[in-house]
């Protein structure tokens, strides 16, 4: 060791490099990436990138037509559902509205005979929104429809006959007694 | 039409099939590179393992989109390189967060498995000796500006000349001569010491 400074030659680094990099992998290093390889077929598989596209174009018009006929739906009135407004009652328990009781003992409404049945376009759920109500409330306001259908009641009466049936009791004035507060005496000694 | 789709299927199955035999040439061919890229930053066996396995199981995911097959090993050089320098980081991190015993234990593993490209010699000294050195080059690979290093990292692997360095990094063989120049210039000046402690 002299200290005199040389410099390194280009073969003598390129030797140091060369070893330093001449690293082999350890042998369980390329089956293990056919492995990882096999496993990436399974899962994945090639991408396509063109069936894709073809894919992504299919449900956007799938999505286009549907939203298309969903606003033509919603704008323009069935004309089947404009003549029903129209149509003159065929029968008084046809105008009956449909009340769906709560539990199943509940009867349904036979449909009459020869009823002229007309079909909308729309959901029944939005045509007649289901009230739930108990089965005795039910059946006693089908009885009153009846009722009212076979001319045996009034519908004019139905007010009065309500107040009669349940007279509400008088409102009494409530009175408050003023507190009475004693002075504590033996607490105060203490 | 029933037809015609089993004929499209049959031909969705056959280029497949070929891409399949093609990837599996590739990663014969490559599979060492891409893990003496690896090393060549973590320099650790089992890091460079991982690293390598993952930026073929990236390549094998987007293989068939790439538009020319011939760049493959560029490409996947350049993305180990990538995914490497985040291992790197990602270990920095790590070891940061760890005690300082343990900090000191990992260098010295790394210390050790960085040796291992280096010839076996036949005594303890010569081993010794052969350590030092080695972790001086790798400080001194380690420091340079990254574009100088990969050249020098992939010059000096499987003894890949300009040409071959210049396909891989996709650049001119004259910016990879000036590299390369550059790269060794500063690598001996920070190595110095190597031959005058031989004097």
């Amino acid at each position: 060791m002299d200290g005199h400074k040389r410099t390194l030659s280009d073969e003598m680094l390129e030797r140091e490099i060369e070893a330093a990099l001449g690293v082999d992998p350890s042998p369980e290093f390329l089956p293990r990436l056919r492995a990882r390889m096999a496993s990436e077929r399974l899962n994945e598989g090639w991408v396509r990138p063109g069936l894709w596209r073809w894919a992504g174009a299919g449900v956007a018009v799938a999505a286009v037509v549907i939203s298309a006929l969903w606003i033509s739906d919603n704008s323009v009135p069935a004309p089947q559902e404009a003549h029903l407004t129209t149509i003159p009652p065929v029968e008084p328990a046809r105008r009956v509205p449909e009340v769906v009781a709560s539990s199943a003992e509940s009867p349904k409404p036979a449909r009459a005979s020869g009823v002229r049945t007309v079909r909308s376009t729309r959901r029944p759920v939005e045509a007649h929104p289901e009230v739930v109500i108990s089965p005795n409330e039910a059946m006693a306001l089908r009885q009153l429809v009846a009722a009212i259908a076979a001319r045996q009641v009034e519908a004019t009466d139905i007010p009065q006959l309500a107040a009669e049936s349940a007279p509400l009791p008088p409102i009494e004035e409530i009175i408050l007694e003023p507190i009475k507060l004693s002075p504590l005496d033996g607490l105060e000694s203490e | 039409m029933h037809a015609h789709a089993e004929r499209l299927a049959g031909s969705l199955v056959t280029a497949d099939l070929e891409l399949e035999r093609e990837f599996e040439a590739r990663l014969a061919d490559s599979s060492r590179l891409a893990f003496r890229v690896a090393f060549s930053v973590l320099r650790q066996r089992e890091d460079a393992e991982d690293v390598a396995q993952e930026a073929f199981a990236k390549a094998y995911r987007s293989f068939n989109q790439l538009r020319d097959r011939t760049r493959f090993r560029a490409w996947l050089v350049r993305m180990t390189w990538r995914m490497a320098l985040d291992r790197q980081r990602a270990n920095r991190r790590r070891l940061a967060r760890e005690l300082p015993g343990e900090v000191e234990a990992g260098f010295q593993a790394r210390l050790n498995t960085g040796l291992e490209g280096v010839q076996q010699r036949e005594t303890t000294a010569d081993i010794v000796a052969a350590r030092e050195r080695a972790e001086h080059l790798w400080k001194a690979i380690e420091a340079l500006p990254e574009k100088l290093r990969l050249v020098v990292v992939l010059a000096g692997i499987e003894g890949h000349d300009l040409h071959e360095v210049g396909a891989l990094l996709d650049v001119p063989e004259g910016t990879v001569k000036s590299r390369l120049f550059l790269a060794r210039k500063q690598l001996k000046e920070r190595l110095s010491w190597m031959v005058t402690s031989e004097r």
